[in-house]
């Protein structure tokens, strides 16, 4: 099971060394890279340019064909894998070739290329140092910029000793490299066929784009006098304009460099045949959200940015494509029930689809592809039910706070799902006054409803202090977010219209406000899609999205004064920087000044995401333990956040470290220090 | 010194390359005979070498443009002795004019559009062949040069002058 595979990659000390160091000097050579340059709008460039529609697409391919052909290249369209298989491999035996040359190449490995060569006789070199590493051991890369990243330098000498009868230090890296030199050169000389991918391929002259650092590519290229090309449809752009403008983000995104050594731009000049694959591209072209999938330039960033990925690597958060490409890639190309587990160890943080620089909302390709699939098991489904039943949820919730205790002793991170007191019952005995301000809504959502009652209560006052006249629904109401993570299509689509019905009349209200930014965001962004078979429910729903903001960004429209404090720091929940793209730092840190510490890498997942958090607990918790390390180095007083969930998840992450820090709600924190 | 050949050898020198700035004259005067292979067009020099699988020493190309934001020279290499000896060298030296340095990676667009419309293999090459994939430590020279040397050869000083007085 996925589950135990990923608990194995935790125990992985090498792996867990290598790729933790790997992920942060990334993390700051990507900074440095992207440097002055706007990065959103360089990616909305990209993802114009890469737009997947299939007449497009096929006006492109058709330019390509004309252009290569041209030049007495060929151009060959494989509908699936073997097809493009049994092409390559005639193209290898035609020519007499036992020993074939690589360089890297995704596309090859997602028809398994060379294993169908080997059983046709021909053996398929791997050239880029880390996969001919792989080769050599047999295993499958772990990484998309670091195949060999779980392997250390003396698995590395060892290996050479076994299999090329090469004495080398385990220290002296730049002779391993010679030897692999001398290996592989004499490959190149033997090889009669080259094959590469293709980075990108221009339409207008037939050309492709080959990116490499090693320089391996242009050698494949160069010195077998036959050119293999095996590419996607989805490699084609227009122009060189088009081109140099994935040029200029690709090798930021894939390692954090300027731009690669070495990119060979080349026009048939030689023996050249073009496989173009289609394996399901064309199909999905045609999808409605899928499609964007195809804008994907093989970066690795939703890889190398996504907590974890950088926990358990390729080799468990991944098929052939890994992490979140991967989790889609691998439903549309292979298989779906690879694809379902997958889409479980998804802590659901957005960092993916952030950094993506084709623009690719990866999020809600992850989202729909788990409700598509129907990824909620039995106990999912359970837990999504008793929140569309506010009156057993309440029940539940109240019978949890008595038993606080003991669930602790069963396992501590429960424990902290049990709040004190539920929010119906505090709202009894809240008196509020009666105010001239403008109405507002209160959405609470679960967590405040049956966890967090105080910052609910707390809330509703600040609204007041605030000038306004706050309302809440009449009944608790869930924001349908929890279904459409775990994969349960009809309870998401249950819980949107319920949330459309109780919200009312949104007119009447200047704003609805949660103190929960993945409430906030699924009422902006997903509702109106769930309710999309009810005319009357979708209409609604886009009228209430636009008035939804959270506590922090409301804080920062009515700007209130804020009294001097103790030294505070802040966690950014991951749905409200990286959904809705706002942070209330700024703000947060302008009014306390000098009593504002920040966090390290205020971009880090807390690795809560809802049931994952428990679904997957030795994982959340050591995506947690990143981050309780340096809200712990902060020295701060107290921690402020705008998320419940992230609220608990940190209270439990330092109660673990014996910490005691205090944790607050922004709303909490700003209604006790309003000037 | 021009804004965009200072950034062009800066961003050269950030990838580890030797940048030796040089006078027109000084470039005739370099050590030709340590080559083992030389293609300068514009000096109208030209050394063949057989290349096979034990590679060359020392190559010297000339740039047709170089790149400033990324430190890159832009080398035709349609022609094939003189690709496989520079990607085969131990030590690529590159001679770049000053002239033919643009400011950003789009500026290259119409050289590769005139270039590519016939059979061609156009390099962008940003340093020495190097890899990270062992335990990621860089390491130069994992397939091709271990070193690489840019010549930046000055432009003529009295004929920007004469331009900016006409202009
Ligand atoms: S949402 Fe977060 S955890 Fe899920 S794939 Fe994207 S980056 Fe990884
Ligand atoms: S989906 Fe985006 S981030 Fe992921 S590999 Fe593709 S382009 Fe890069």
């Amino acid at each position: 099971m996925i589950k135990e595979k990923a608990k194995e990659k935790l125990k992985d000390a090498t792996l867990q060394r290598n790729l933790s160091s790997f992920c942060r000097a990334f993390k700051a050579s990507w900074e440095k890279a992207y440097g002055k340059w706007d990065f959103h709008k360089l990616r909305e460039e990209v993802s114009a340019v890469k737009r997947p529609e299939k007449e497009r697409i096929k006006r492109r391919f058709e330019a390509f064909k004309k252009n290569a052909e041209k030049h007495g290249a060929k151009v060959y369209q494989a509908k699936d894998a073997e097809d493009a298989c049994r092409y390559i491999a005639s193209v290898c035996r035609k020519a007499r070739s036992n020993v074939v040359v690589k360089s890297k190449s995704m596309t090859s490995e997602e028809i398994r290329l060379n294993l169908y060569l080997k059983r046709e006789g021909i053996n398929a070199v791997e050239t880029d140092l880390g996969e001919w590493i792989l080769q050599l051991a047999q295993e499958p890369p772990s990484h998309m910029v670091m195949p060999a990243i779980h392997k250390s330098r003396e698995e590395v000498a060892e290996l050479f000793r076994q299999k090329l009868n090469e004495e080398v230090d385990p220290n002296d890296i730049k002779q391993m490299v010679k030897i692999a030199r001398k290996h592989l050169r004499k490959a190149f000389f033997e090889a009669k066929v080259g094959i590469t991918g293709a980075n990108m391929a221009v339409a207008e002259t037939g050309t492709i784009a080959l990116l490499t650092n090693e320089g391996n590519g242009r050698l494949v290229a160069t010195v077998p006098p036959i050119h293999v090309v095996l590419l996607g449809y989805e490699k084609l752009v227009d122009s060189f304009e088009d081109a140099l403008k994935i040029l200029r983000v690709l090798p930021k995104s894939a390692t954090g460099q300027n731009i690669s050594t070495y990119v060979s731009w080349i026009t048939p000049h030689k023996e050249t045949h073009f496989v173009f694959l289609d394996n399901g591209r064309l199909a999905f072209a045609e999808h409605e959200i899928y499609s964007e999938a195809l804008k994907c330039i093989r970066c690795g960033s939703c890889a190398n940015f996504c907590p974890v990925y950088e926990k358990v690597g390729g080799h468990v958060f991944g098929h052939v494509y890994v992490g979140a490409v991967g989790i889609i890639l691998t439903a549309l190309f292979h298989k779906s029930s690879v694809s379902r587990e997958l889409l479980s160890l998804c802590a659901g943080c957005k960092s993916c689809s952030y950094y993506c620089p084709a623009g690719i909302p990866l999020d809600r390709l992850i989202d729909r592809l788990s409700l598509d699939l129907e990824r909620a098991d039995f106990k999912l489904k359970l837990a999504n039910r008793l929140l569309l039943s506010p009156g057993l949820a309440q029940r539940g919730a109240k019978a949890a706070s008595k038993i606080k205790d003991s669930l602790s002793g069963f396992n501590p991170k429960l424990s902290h799902f049990a709040g004190d007191t539920i929010f119906r019952d505090e709202l009894k005995s809240l008196k509020t006054e009666s105010s001239s301000g403008e109405k507002v809504l209160f959405f609470p959502g679960c967590a405040v409803e049956y966890i967090f009652a105080e910052d609910g209560v707390n809330t509703i006052k600040l609204l007041e202090r605030l000038g306004f006249a706050p309302e809440v629904p009449e009944k608790p109401v869930c924001c349908g977010y929890p279904m459409v993570r775990s994969g349960d299509a009809s309870s998401a689509t249950k819980a949107a219209l319920r949330c459309v019905e109780l919200i009312k009349d949104a007119e009447k209200y200047r704003w609805i406000i949660t103190i929960c930014p993945t409430c906030a965001f699924a009422l902006r962004e997903l509702l109106q899609n769930l309710c999309r078979k009810s005319p009357e429910h979708f209409k609604k729903a886009h009228r209430l999205r636009d008035k939804v903001l959270t506590i922090g960004q409301l804080l920062e429209k009515t700007d209130p004064e804020i009294a001097s404090c103790e030294r505070i720091t802040y966690h950014n929940p991951c749905h409200q920087l990286k959904g809705l793209l706002f942070s209330p730092q700024k703000w947060l840190s302008a009014k306390l000044k000098e009593n504002f510490v920040p966090l390290k890498e205020p971009d880090r997942c807390c690795g809560f995401g809802g049931s994952f958090s428990i679904e997957m607990q030795e994982l959340s918790d050591s995506i947690l333990e990143d981050r309780i390390a340096s809200v712990i180095e902060t020295k701060a007083a107290k921690i402020i956040t705008d998320c419940p969930g992230c609220m608990l998840h940190i209270k439990y992450g330092l109660s673990r470290r014996g910490s005691r820090m205090e944790v607050e709600h922004l709303s909490t924190f700003v209604l006790k220090n309003l000037k | 010194m021009k804004k965009k050949t200072a950034l062009f050898l800066k961003e050269s020198e950030g990838v580890g390359n030797e940048n030796i700035v040089l006078e027109r004259e000084e470039l005739e005067s370099l050590p030709f005979d340590e080559f083992g292979f030389i293609e300068l067009p514009s000096l109208k020099i030209r050394k063949e070498a057989s290349i096979g699988i034990e590679g060359i020493s020392k190559a010297l190309i000339e740039a047709q443009l170089a790149v400033a934001e990324t430190g890159t020279v832009v080398v035709d290499d349609s022609d094939e002795s003189a690709r496989l000896a520079a990607s085969l060298c131990d030590e690529l030296h590159v001679v770049v004019y000053e002239d033919r340095i643009v400011g950003k990676l789009e500026d290259t667009r119409k050289y590769l559009k005139e270039k590519a419309s016939q059979p061609a293999f156009i390099a962008f090459i940003t340093g020495a062949s190097r890899t990270a994939d062992i335990e990621r430590v860089l390491t130069t020279g994992v397939h091709g040069p271990e070193k690489m040397v840019v010549y930046l050869v000055k432009e003529k000083r009295v004929d920007k002058r004469k331009g900016k007085r006409k202009a």
